[in-house]
């Protein structure tokens, strides 16, 4: 089992993940907004984090992940640092190579199309949880 | 006389204060209401302004002439008479130079008129000249050389298909003389005595005509070659403004070109182009050869820039001199920048004038009415090059504009439709529960529908995506290896086709192949071409080929599939088209994927051919050029 936070403005999408990831035993939380979801990620430390691109600005979601992976040492979220982020978009889904996580520019593990449907979804979830629990995954 | 330049002649030269009557009294003007119709009435007006002040000089030099050669060489002359003739062709000058400005309505202003005022001034000339030749020894008379310089000035002034009836006149005027004394029509008047070689006074007479003569010659001819050369390098000017303000639609890059092109045609010290803005002030957008401080001026009120006022009200104006010139506002200022004359033309565009091109002089009275029309045509040109440069600018912005909207709704479209798809996948997964038989035959149709409506949305968006940005390269433009592009699509489609027992095959003459595209552009293109083909092909296979040919890329996609009616092949390409036969293989379609494609390819700067036959399959051709050397190194 492991904390799953969500952060997306979209009810109905929040809805559509919460659902299959409770059945698959995780705890969830959802915030609407970047500034929630920041608020949220120092209050339940999650295991990983599932956040939209697009909320109050068109990029808000890169900007929290900008924050959650700040260097600096006097980073109010370094902790979870090494939280694992999936960007969930429906930015680009005729486009498959626009963009792909990048270490400086976009600091997340992976993206997942907002239609992917539940079981893409859980796979990947469980996929990047057990790449950050594995010993030494990231340093 | 052979001190005298021809070009400072003009009125153009004339001292400030003389300006104004120079214009009424000789049609010609720095500053005048339309330009001249021609630059052949052009040269006229400039030419009669030099002629009239070139006739002060003859009279005066026949009065001179004569009194000097009585009184002080005490040469036996007609005194009386030649006096009469020097004081005559001043009188007459006179006339010519006041008359018309009194007479009312302009009459100068219609190139006919001038024409005719010319004949009148060269005819006044010649009798003169007969005159003079008449009392100066008719046949014997040294003055004859004078009508070689005279058929030079009418050759020059009149039009040019007449000269050698001009020429004709000459020896008709002298025979005349010459005949009239010797039919003691006309007494003769002996010249300096008549003593022929044996007299020191007539050779010496003869040599000082001859002499005058010869150099008013070369005179004419050196100022006739150096207007050519400076109106050669002016049309060479012109053309290069012309060349390099078109070359470009870049508004700063044709504003900087034109000044640019000024300043080296003029071989003047600036240049530069003012626009009228929003708020109706001037605005000094371009300059070559200016201080940054200059250049960096405020806009102007048009209130207070009333050379610019005259220049936008369709005239060009010449301020000879700065200091003295009442219109110029800052005239410290200016000096202080070196300048010491200006020349300003419109800048006319199809909206009226949109605003001024003025060139800057190092020296006072620096500019010739030769200038004004050199720079009077670049504004004209120019003016249709910014507009240019400008519309596209606008259009650019639009364009720039239309694809931000079209990626907002991209978002607002796909996202409920993939929430929705969502929220189904979650129901019919059985997340919530299992359901019924009948529930899940709903839910699937309904999901069909969804999904269907989400192509429609994604082919739509695609369409619209690729109709804007056409007039700037996308950011994401790059090298697409084209054989890697078809593997990735036809491994793509690798699991249906196996399902649906049809054999798909990619062969590849040339691995190297590139185009400058975008991966996500290309990716599409091939998607469709193998998706429709995979789609439509119940028996048999698909091949897709890729090989260079010349300059360019071919794709063949070839099926074994259902074609395409030879009736409905015309409309194949049309938005929302799906053929007879394709509606009986799929119920829903959108019929954008072969408008999508033939976008795409038109993007590419290629082409595309499309064979089929019902029943028996269809071949798709794309030519695609290839991606140039310099792209590659670069």
């Amino acid at each position: 089992m492991a904390t799953i936070l969500m952060i997306d403005d979209d009810s109905d999408i929040v809805q559509a993940t919460r659902i299959p990831l409770e059945a698959n035993g995780h705890e969830f939380h959802a915030a609407s907004s970047g500034a929630e979801g920041l608020r949220q990620v120092l209050a339940v430390a999650p295991d990983l984090i599932i956040l939209d691109v697009m909320m109050e600005t068109y990029t808000s979601g890169f900007h929290v992940s900008l924050s959650l992976r700040n260097p600096s040492p006097d980073s109010p979220y370094a902790a979870c640092r090494r939280t694992p982020i999936l960007m969930l978009t429906a930015v680009h889904t005729t486009t498959p190579l626009r963009f792909a996580p990048d270490e400086d520019y976009l600091p997340v593990d992976a993206f997942l199309e907002k239609s992917a449907g539940p079981e893409a979804l859980v796979s990947m979830v469980e996929g990047l949880l057990a790449k950050s629990r594995a010993p030494g995954a990231r340093p | 006389m052979s001190a005298i330049d021809l070009n400072r002649l003009g009125v153009f030269r004339a001292p400030p204060g003389e300006r104004e009557t120079a214009r009424a009294g000789e049609g010609a003007g720095a500053s005048r209401a339309s330009p001249p119709e021609t630059a052949a009435d052009q040269e006229l007006e400039n030419s009669l302004a030099w002629l009239i002040r070139l006739r002060w000089i003859a009279g005066c030099g026949v009065v001179v002439a004569t009194f000097a050669g009585a009184r002080l060489a005490g040469l036996a002359l007609a005194e009386r008479w030649l006096y009469l003739i020097g004081f005559g062709i001043l009188a007459y000058n006179a006339a010519f130079r006041l008359v018309p400005s009194r007479l009312p309505g302009q009459p100068l202003a219609s190139p006919v008129i001038r024409q005719w005022f010319a004949r009148v001034q060269i005819g006044a000339d010649w009798v003169a000249t007969a005159a003079l030749i008449h009392f100066t020894g008719g046949i014997d008379s040294p003055a004859i050389t004078f009508y070689l310089f005279h058929i030079t000035i009418a050759s020059l002034l009149l039009p040019h298909d007449r000269g050698f009836f001009y020429v004709a006149l000459a020896p008709i005027l002298v025979g005349g003389v010459a005949v009239g004394e010797y039919a003691r029509l006309l007494r003769h008047v002996p010249f300096a005595g008549g003593g022929g070689y044996a007299s020191p006074a007539h050779i010496g007479s003869v040599l000082s005509f001859f002499t005058g003569s010869a150099y008013a010659m070369a005179y004419f001819s050196m100022s006739i070659s150096r207007r050519l050369r400076r109106r050669e390098g002016e049309i060479a000017g012109l053309y290069e403004s012309v060349r390099l303000s078109t070359s470009t639609l870049d508004v700063p890059l044709v504003l900087a070109r034109l000044t640019e092109a000024v300043v080296k045609a003029l071989r003047c010290q600036a240049a530069s182009i003012r626009l009228l803005d929003k708020a109706g002030r001037l605005d000094t957008v371009a300059a070559h050869g200016l201080s940054d401080d200059y250049e960096g001026k405020a806009p102007m009120d048009l209130g207070k820039a009333l050379v610019d006022r005259e220049v936008l009200s369709g005239k060009i104006v010449l301020v000879a001199d700065v200091a003295t010139d009442p219109r110029v506002y800052h005239p410290q200022e200016v000096r202080a920048e070196g300048i010491k004359s200006m020349l300003c033309a419109p800048l006319t565009g199809k909206s009226g004038a949109i605003g001024v091109l003025r060139a800057y002089g190092g020296e006072d009275h620096e500019f010739t009415a030769d200038d004004g029309a050199f720079l009077a045509a670049v504004g004209a040109h120019g003016a249709v090059a910014i507009e240019n440069a400008q519309a596209y600018d606008l259009l650019r912005t639009l364009d720039r504009e239309k694809s931000r909207f079209v990626r907002i709704v991209t978002h607002e479209l796909r996202s409920p439709l993939q929430v929705t798809q969502n929220l189904m996948a979650v129901l019919r997964g059985g997340y919530t529960g299992p359901l019924n038989e009948r529930q899940v035959d709903l839910l699937e149709r309904a999901r069909h529908r969804v999904a269907f409506l989400e192509t429609l949305v994604d082919d739509l968006l695609d369409l619209a995506a690729g109709r804007t940005d056409v007039l700037e390269e996308r950011p994401d433009q790059g090298l697409v290896c084209l054989a890697d592009a078809l593997r990735r699509v036809c491994a793509r489609f690798e699991a249906t086709c196996r399902a649906k027992g049809l054999s798909l095959r990619f062969s590849c003459s040339d691995e190297s192949v590139a185009v400058w595209s975008d991966e996500a552009a290309i990716d599409r293109l091939a998607d469709n071409l193998v998706g429709n083909a995979v789609k439509y092909t119940r028996v048999g296979g698909v091949r897709v080929e890729l090989a260079r040919e010349g300059e360019a890329a071919r794709v063949v996609v070839a099926d074994t599939g259902i074609g395409i009616p030879a009736e409905e092949q015309p409309r194949l390409f049309q938005e929302f088209f799906r053929a007879r036969n394709a509606k009986e293989v799929e119920e829903h379609g959108t019929g954008l994927g072969l408008a999508i494609v033939r976008d795409l390819v038109t993007r590419c700067g290629g082409r595309i051919a499309i064979e089929s036959a019902e029943n028996q399959g269809t071949t798709v051709s794309v030519l695609l050029p290839l991606a140039r050397d310099d792209k590659r190194e670069g």
